[in-house]
C-alpha cells in the first residue's frame, strides 16, 4: 500500500520539471520568504561542511570528520522528486572545501587541497585516488578548514586561516601581548593563490600570498559577473574575556564585525592589529596592540569591508546568485550562511540562518535581509549545543535552486521558488 | 503522503537520541559517584565565589549550561575530568590541555589555553563551583592543592 502510494507520487513528480518540485509540507522546518519552498534532499549524512552540485544534479558534501573512513558523500536523485535515492560515501580525507572543476572533484582537507578524477564525469563517484594540488598547508587544530575557489583563468585560491585568535605571545591567554610583527602572517591569516592544474605544489615553494590580514574565512567565492574574489571573515573573539575594562559583555557580543571582504591582489585587511567596529564604522587598533576601542593608529591604512555583520555569527559559506529561477531582486546578489555564534555568551547567540545581500556590480546595494531561518528549531539560541541544525554550506544547482547543508547531523535542503 | 512517511522516522529518531543521552548520563554518574549526592548540591549557587569566575573565564567557551560548543569546546557536564581526580582537573586550568578527547561520542581537539592569571584561591573557587554546578563529585579542591600542581607541572 505504501509502495503503491509512493510510486504515484514519484510519477506525478516526474511529469513536472524544475520549479514544480513538490516541497515538504513544513519546508523541512525552514522559514522562508513568500513564494519560496524547500524539500529535504537527505538527512543524517554526518557532520556536513560544504556542498556542490554537478550539472546533472548529483550532489557532493564534504564532512568534518571521517564517517567509517570516508570524508565525503555523494547523492543522486533517480526519481526526479529532488530527494536523494542513492547515497554513497567515498574519499579518504575529511575537510571543508568541495568543488567540481574541469572534470575533477576538488577537495580541501585541512592540510592540502586534492582532486579526484572521474572515469566518466557523469558517474556519481570519482574513480581512484586523489592527487595533491596544493600541499604543506598549516593544520594546527584551530581555523584549519581549507576552502578554495577558482577564477576561471587557471588559478585556485585557498583560505589559510591563522591558528590564533589575536596573535598573542601565549595563545588566548589574558594579559599576553600581541606579537608585532605577527609571524603567523608569513604562512597563514590570508588567501594564497596556486595553479589549479599543477600537481604537487606546496605553499612554501609555489603559493602566492594574494591577500593578507584575514584571520579566518570559510566562505570564499569568485563572482564571475564582476571578476572579483570575495570572502567573509570570522572576526576575533573574547574582547570582554581578556579586556573587561574596555568592553562589557554586550559590546563583546556585537564586536568586532564579521567582515564581507572584496579581495584584490596585495590587499591587507588588518588582522591581528586591527578589527572593524561596525558601530563606529571604522577599523580600530586591537587591544593586544595597544588599542582602547577607539584609536585607529595603523589601521587607517588597512582595507575596509564592503559590508559588516554583527559579531561572531560565523559566516561559513557564500554564493552569488546567477540563476534565473529566483525573482529579479536576487539576481547577482549574495547568499551567506551563518553557522551561528558561540562567543556572544552570556548574551543570546545569533546567526544560525541564511541572509541575502543585494548587489549592484561589485558592491552591496542597501541592507542585507534574512532569507532562511528555522535551522536551530529554537526562537532563541542560548547555547550552541541546543541548535538542532546549523547551516554551514551553500550551493546553487543547475536549475537555480539553492542547496544548504547542516553541520550538526548532515541534513541537506533544496530551496526553490514556486511563486 | 511521501513527506508523512519521512517525518515519522525522523521524529522517532529524535526521541531515541534524547533517550540515549539521558541514559548515558545516568550510567556515567553511577560509575563516578561514590557517595550519594548531598542535599547541599541543590543549593542556590548564585553567591558562590566561583560563579563570577566561571562567567568571566569559562563560560565564553563552555557556555552557560556547561555543554560547550559542538565540535569545538567539549561539554563539562558530568565528565570524567570534572568528576575525576583533583590533580588532573587543576592541571587543565593551570597548565591547559593539548590532546584530542572524546566526550559523549563527539571528538574535540581544540587546545584549551591555560589560565595562569587566576590565583590559587580563584582556581579552587571556580573548580568547586564547576563541580557543584555541572558535576556530581562533592570532593573539595583547596588552594594548597592548586599551588602544588602549579609548581610541579609547569
Amino acid at each position: 500500500m505504501l509502495l503503491f502510494t509512493f510510486s504515484i507520487v514519484i510519477f506525478a513528480g516526474c511529469s513536472k520539471q524544475g520549479t514544480t518540485l513538490q516541497p515538504d509540507p513544513d519546508n523541512g522546518g525552514l522559514l522562508l520568504p513568500d513564494g519560496f519552498s524547500a524539500l529535504v534532499v537527505a538527512e543524517d549524512l554526518g557532520p556536513g561542511r560544504h556542498i556542490t552540485v554537478k550539472e546533472n544534479g548529483d550532489i557532493y558534501v564534504s564532512l568534518r570528520r571521517l564517517q567509517d573512513g570516508n570524508g565525503a558523500v555523494a547523492l543522486r536523485d533517480t526519481s526526479g522528486d529532488g530527494r536523494a535515492d542513492i547515497t554513497q560515501y567515498f574519499g579518504s580525507v575529511s575537510g571543508t572545501g568541495i568543488e567540481l572543476h574541469n572534470g575533477f572533484l576538488y577537495y580541501g582537507a585541512d592540510s592540502m587541497v586534492v582532486r579526484y578524477p572521474f572515469e566518466n564525469y557523469e558517474d556519481l563517484l570519482p574513480a581512484g585516488n586523489y592527487e595533491i594540488i596544493a600541499g604543506g598547508l598549516t593544520d594546527e587544530r584551530q581555523h584549519a578548514a581549507k576552502p578554495f575557489e577558482f577564477d576561471g583563468q587557471g588559478n585556485m585560491y585557498v583560505t589559510i586561516g591563522a591558528p590564533a585568535n589575536a596573535c598573542m605571545e601565549q595563545m588566548r591567554t589574558k594579559g599576553s601581548p600581541g606579537m608585532d610583527p605577527c609571524p603567523l602572517l608569513e604562512y597563514a591569516g590570508g588567501i594564497w593563490r596556486f595553479r589549479e592544474d599543477v600537481v604537487g605544489q606546496t605553499q612554501l615553494e609555489d603559493g602566492y600570498r594574494y591577500s593578507t590580514g584575514i584571520r579566518h574565512a570559510v566562505a570564499l567565492r569568485w563572482n564571475d559577473k564582476v571578476g572579483k574574489l570575495y570572502t567573509v571573515q570570522h572576526g576575533r573573539d573574547q574582547l570582554h574575556q581578556f579586556f573587561p575594562e574596555l568592553y562589557d559583555t554586550e559590546q563583546s557580543a556585537e564586536l568586532p564585525a564579521e567582515e564581507f571582504l572584496m579581495l584584490d591582489d596585495g590587499a591587507d585587511f588588518g588582522w591581528p592589529y586591527c578589527y572593524y567596529d561596525q558601530l563606529q564604522g571604522k577599523k580600530v587598533l586591537a587591544p593586544e596592540y595597544g588599542g582602547d576601542g577607539v584609536e585607529t593608529g595603523r589601521c587607517e591604512a588597512k582595507t575596509d569591508p564592503v559590508m559588516a555583520f554583527p559579531g561572531h555569527i560565523a559566516p561559513n559559506d557564500l554564493v552569488f546568485y546567477h540563476g534565473t529561477q529566483f525573482p529579479d531582486k536576487y539576481h547577482n546578489g549574495a547568499f551567506i550562511a551563518f553557522h551561528g555564534s558561540w562567543n556572544r555568551a552570556p548574551e543570546p547567540q545569533e546567526g544560525y540562518n541564511i541572509i541575502f545581500v543585494p548587489f549592484d556590480g561589485q558592491l552591496p546595494l542597501g541592507n542585507w535581509e534574512e532569507f532562511a531561518d528555522g535551522f536551530s528549531q529554537l526562537s532563541t539560541v542560548d547555547n550552541p549545543g541546543d541548535a538542532v541544525h546549523r547551516p554551514c554550506g551553500l550551493a546553487t544547482g543547475p536549475d537555480g535552486s539553492l542547496y544548504v547543508v547542516d553541520s550538526r547531523k548532515g541534513k541537506v535542503w533544496r530551496i526553490f521558488y514556486s511563486g | 503522503m511521501k513527506a508523512n512517511i519521512i517525518l515519522i522516522p525522523a521524529i522517532l529518531l529524535l526521541f531515541s537520541c534524547a533517550g540515549k543521552t539521558e541514559k548515558g548520563k545516568e550510567n556515567e554518574s553511577v560509575k563516578v559517584v561514590k557517595e550519594p549526592p548531598v542535599v547541599e548540591q541543590q543549593a542556590d549557587l548564585s553567591d558562590h565565589p566561583g560563579q563570577p569566575l566561571y562567567t568571566q573565564h569559562c563560560l565564553p567557551c563552555h557556555q552557560a549550561d556547561g555543554n560547550g560548543v559542538p565540535g569545538m569546546y567539549p561539554p563539562i557536564v558530568e565528565t570524567k575530568w570534572v568528576n575525576g581526580d583533583n590533580k588532573t582537573l587543576i592541571s587543565i586550568v593551570v597548565h591547559g590541555m593539548d590532546e584530542e578527547i572524546e566526550v559523549n561520542g563527539e571528538f574535540y581537539n581544540t587546545i584549551m589555553a591555560p589560565l595562569p592569571h587566576l590565583s590559587d584561591q580563584q582556581v579552587s573557587d571556580v573548580l568547586n563551583y564547576v563541580r557543584r554546578q555541572f558535576g556530581s563529585s562533592t570532593e573539595k579542591i583547596t588552594p594548597e592543592e592548586v599551588k602544588i600542581v602549579r609548581e610541579n607541572e609547569s
